[in-house]
């Protein structure tokens, strides 16, 4: 708890920077003064850019970091995410589709419905694929197949487009930004990836009894089939809606577990908010990031930032694990 | 006193019969061995009878199908020890100990508001251990672990497949002897077994498998017949005096090849 409390206390340091810093520069005077709304300007700055802006990096953030442990508790293994398992990009894909043929606008609720099918569709159909007791090989070799299917979609829905310009702004999506999102995204993503996560949150203790493997579990009463479910059910939600109004934003699912698991004794019932929290403030950290970095033309994408540093991290795992890879067979 | 009953639990894996229909009654306060080779289908009619895998045929668990209790009621009468139970993260000795109780809602205390986690801990030695990670452990103290998570429970009935596997002798001797205490405290112990001197030391009743079916069904002295022991497992045997906690046996045990 006092994990917890230590992350929540970072973020909102980083929310209320989150609310500072921007192409407009503010002195502590003129941010107090648009806080309590006394220049509407200002005021205006802060509430509806820096704010919707803001609560989505939470809301991804943290629901993308809540997927990665459960789903890491779930497979029992380190190295899974929601990337790994071809969500993001089935739910990019789904997205793209609605956009690219016409059939939804930008914001329409269409779109995040569109990314849970596709992010439901990826994450069943490896669950399927790999069946039960899967090595973590087949896990990952079945998630890059999906990923790069995916992908091949997108790519085939932007070649087909007829509008290049609309083609274009579909690619600079996809590079995963919060950049001018609005409450209206909030609207539409948000309830989803509530729901999704409060799925996840309900499988706490079954994620613990998990760690003894899928047999034992099973005769200690917990009905894996449900388990696996709804977890499915609630990484495909959260992880499709936050998609649909942020494009796809890598690595925060593998690295926040990751980061803060040893502080709670590797249970994996108490990661789950910590690892929430710790997803919010990674997310939030990198879209500060994306702020400060003085660019000449395109502002960076945050996906980019987390990409180019979760990478490497995934890779560290590796090399980390490469022992434990070889010697465990099955998960 | 409660009986836990196969009947015509059977196996298949496509075409391959992994386990004939198989008609067993176990009963509570007593301490079973099954046996038999390599293959014979133990495991796999460990797992069938509690549910882990697909299979025909039902269990019932006093006159009451298996399948028909809620997997929390179920897991309250019947506690599992997998055979070579691999951890997926480094949680402390007490943590696993204490998963034990999750078909008690997570409830460290029994009805009687007596903490089973802790009784547990002390009973099988590991209060010193309770902080350390499982990983950590040598083979023989993880076995004493999982044997205290499923003894956390607190069921009517405990399956355990091979929870002898590469332990020493101290530890089997160990193991052993707290499963045959916990019969004798009315609880109905069932344990896959490859030691056969062990079996007839410790057990009140074997059970012989070969080829998934069973061929003999009985009291130590009964079951361990030169006959039988050769023909199940294609071994030479030697008549022993096998000593018992209470008097002696004579039990034929493996010698040689032929």
């Amino acid at each position: 708890m006092r994990l917890s409390a230590s992350l929540a206390v970072v973020l909102l340091a980083l929310a209320a920077l989150s609310l500072a810093v921007g192409t407009t520069a503010f002195s502590l005077d003129q941010f107090l003064a648009a806080l309590t709304r006394s220049d509407e300007r200002l005021a205006l700055i802060v509430y509806e850019i820096r704010l919707p802006r803001t609560l989505l990096a939470i809301l991804i953030g943290g629901s993308l970091g809540l997927c990665g442990a459960g789903l890491q508790g779930l497979v029992r293994n380190p190295l899974a995410s929601p990337s790994l398992f071809g969500a993001p990009s089935a739910a990019a894909l789904g997205a793209v589709i609605m956009i690219s043929s016409g059939l939804a606008g930008a914001l329409s609720f269409a779109l995040p419905v569109a990314g849970m099918v596709g992010a439901l569709a990826s994450v069943g159909a490896l669950m399927l694929l790999a069946g039960r007791d899967a090595p973590i090989i087949v896990l990952l070799l079945a998630g890059l197949v999906l990923s790069s299917f995916a992908a091949a979609g997108t790519s085939l829905a932007l070649n087909l487009s007829p509008n290049p310009f609309a083609a274009l702004e579909v690619a600079f999506w996809l590079l995963g930004s919060l950049e001018d999102r609005s409450f209206q995204h909030i609207a539409m993503a948000g309830p989803f990836i509530i729901i999704g996560s409060i799925l996840i949150a309900t499988q706490a203790r079954a994620l613990k009894v998990m760690s003894l493997g899928e047999d034992t579990a099973t005769s200690l009463g917990v009905n894996v089939q449900r388990l696996r479910l709804v977890l499915i059910v609630g990484v495909a939600m959260a992880v499709g809606a936050g998609v649909s109004v942020a494009g796809t934003i890598g690595f925060i699912g593998l690295v926040a577990p990751h980061l803060v698991r040893p502080l709670v004794g590797y249970d994996p019932a108490r990661l789950l908010l910590p690892a929430t929290l710790a997803g919010a403030c990674l997310l939030l950290a990198a879209d500060l990031l994306v702020r400060l970095v003085p660019t000449s033309g395109e502002p960076l994408k945050v996906g980019v930032v987390t990409a180019l540093v979760g990478a490497p991290f995934f890779l560290g795992l590796v090399l980390r694990e490469r022992r434990a890879l070889a010697g465990r067979a099955t998960l | 006193m409660t009986v836990l009953e196969a009947r015509n639990i059977s196996v298949s894996i496509g075409k391959a019969r992994l386990l004939q229909p198989v008609d067993l009654s176990l009963e509570t306060g007593t301490l079973t061995a099954i046996l038999g080779p390599n293959g014979a289908g133990k495991s796999t009619f460990l797992k069938a009878l509690l549910g882990l895998i697909g299979h025909g045929g039902e269990t019932k668990l006093d006159g009451k199908t298996l399948s028909s209790l809620s997997p929390s009621e179920r897991a309250k009468q019947i506690a599992y020890l997998p055979q070579g139970q691999n951890h997926a993260w480094p949680l402390s000795v007490e943590a696993v100990v204490a998963l034990g109780r999750h078909p008690h809602g997570g409830q460290a205390h029994d009805d009687q508001g007596d903490n089973v986690v802790e009784r547990v801990l002390e009973a099988m030695g590991l209060t010193a251990l309770r902080n350390q990670s499982v990983l950590t452990l040598s083979g023989g103290e993880q076995m004493r672990v999982s044997l205290a998570r499923a003894l956390a429970v607190e069921a009517s009935f405990l399956l355990a497949d091979e929870p002898l596997a590469s332990l020493d002798p101290r530890y089997q001797f160990e193991i052993m002897s707290v499963l045959a205490n916990q019969a004798k405290a009315g609880k109905g112990i069932v344990v896959v077994m490859h030691d056969l001197a062990l079996a007839a030391r410790y057990a009140d009743r074997l059970v012989l498998m070969k080829d998934g079916a069973l061929l003999a069904d009985g009291a130590p002295h009964e079951v361990l017949i030169p006959e039988r022991v050769e023909s199940a497992f294609g071994v030479r045997t030697h008549l022993t005096e096998v000593r018992r906690v209470e008097g002696s046996i004579t039990a034929a045990l493996p010698d040689r090849l032929d």
